[in-house]
């Protein structure tokens, strides 16, 4: 009876209907799809990384797409979360680490493998992040009005505050906006630009 | 150190991503292919890239579904254990004995008189049980 099924299995597709829709992809749908881990991609993690996961976590059940959310905009919208995850885990990660996690005889003198990232890996990912900004700046040497974006960007503007800001009609912000797009995915290599 | 704060740095790197991420769901899907099409992986590769992705996390997904399932499976037998040898009269005994002995709310004695059922004193030991309030180990003496 339709009244008693779960909310989530009225408002969310089921793990068959992810797999049939991942089986349905179109060419726009993979793109979308594939331009999204792109550019939130961070080394050492790959977009394909970001877009397994995406899939992983629908075809678990962990990750469950509303029915009104196109199929493509829903992945997107995970490959960012998990992007933002992975990121969050990587800063969070503690300067010290125990030593000792299991007091059994048999691991006296032994350290435990430590999952977490080490302090190299998390200065790198900081270092990344502030890179990421000079390397995009560099990127539009040759367009200032591009650079106006992206320093509105870094000075918390957004929405028509940052179109305003740059003094751009709407046609040429959104134009501005599709030429760092395309130029930053072409510049993007192994989650870095190059 | 841990902050547990995002920092600017990242924030901001979100915020370009989110913008350009506008962009390709407000281009038209002629655009958003034409430009695969044009670009150095193509439109094949692209096909077979993801073909490939949902392999792999098709088979990463069965993998974690078995694993909750089989945490699932051994939780009910752990729990199955529990109660495996209880019988009404004595679930019933154990029930109002833990009741008299634990500072329950008035409406959780009133519900353990004898109006309940066979089929719900059992489910209410089991909630004991769940709850820590019976101990089955010890005959019920928590």
């Amino acid at each position: 009876m339709a009244d008693a099924d779960p909310p989530s299995a009225k408002d969310h597709l089921s793990v068959d209907e992810i797999r049939h829709a991942l089986g349905e992809l179109t060419d726009a749908q993979m793109a979308r799809i594939k331009k999204s881990a792109l550019i939130f991609s961070r080394h050492p993690t790959s977009p394909d990384d970001l877009i397994q996961t995406a899939f992983e976590r629908a075809l678990a059940g962990t990750r469950k797409c509303p029915r009104d959310l196109p199929i493509d905009r829903f992945f997107a919208g995970v490959i960012r979360s998990i992007s933002d995850g992975e990121a969050n885990r990587i800063e969070n990660t503690q300067e010290m680490v125990p030593v000792e996690e299991d007091a059994s005889p048999e691991s006296a003198g032994v350290t435990p493998r430590d999952p977490r990232p080490d302090t190299e890996t998390r200065m790198v990912a900081n270092a990344q992040y502030k890179g990421f900004q000079n390397a995009i700046l560099d990127l539009f040497d040759d367009d200032e009005e591009a650079q106006l974006i992206i320093l509105g960007i870094i000075s918390e503007l957004e929405g028509q505050d940052l179109r305003k800001e740059t003094g751009m009609t709407q046609t040429e912000f959104n134009s501005k906006r599709r030429k760092i797009r395309r130029r930053v995915e072409k510049a993007m290599k192994d989650g870095k630009i190059q | 150190m841990n902050t547990g704060d995002k920092t600017n740095d990242r924030k901001y790197f979100m915020a370009l991503a989110d913008i350009m991420l506008e962009d390709i769901f407000e281009s038209t899907d002629d655009e958003i292919v034409r430009e695969v099409a044009d670009g150095d992986e193509g439109l094949d590769a692209l096909r077979t890239r993801m073909n490939n992705n949902v392999a792999i996390a098709e088979e990463r997904a069965g993998e974690e579904r078995r694993r909750v399932a089989q945490q699932k499976l051994e939780a009910r037998k752990a729990r199955a254990t529990n109660i495996v040898s209880i019988d009404p009269a004595s679930a019933r005994r154990k029930v109002e004995e833990a009741l008299r002995r634990d500072d329950l709310s008035m409406a959780a004695r009133n519900e353990t008189s004898s109006e309940l059922s066979d089929v719900e004193i059992l489910q209410k030991y089991r909630d004991l049980v769940d709850l820590g309030v019976i101990k089955p180990d010890d005959g019920g003496q928590g």
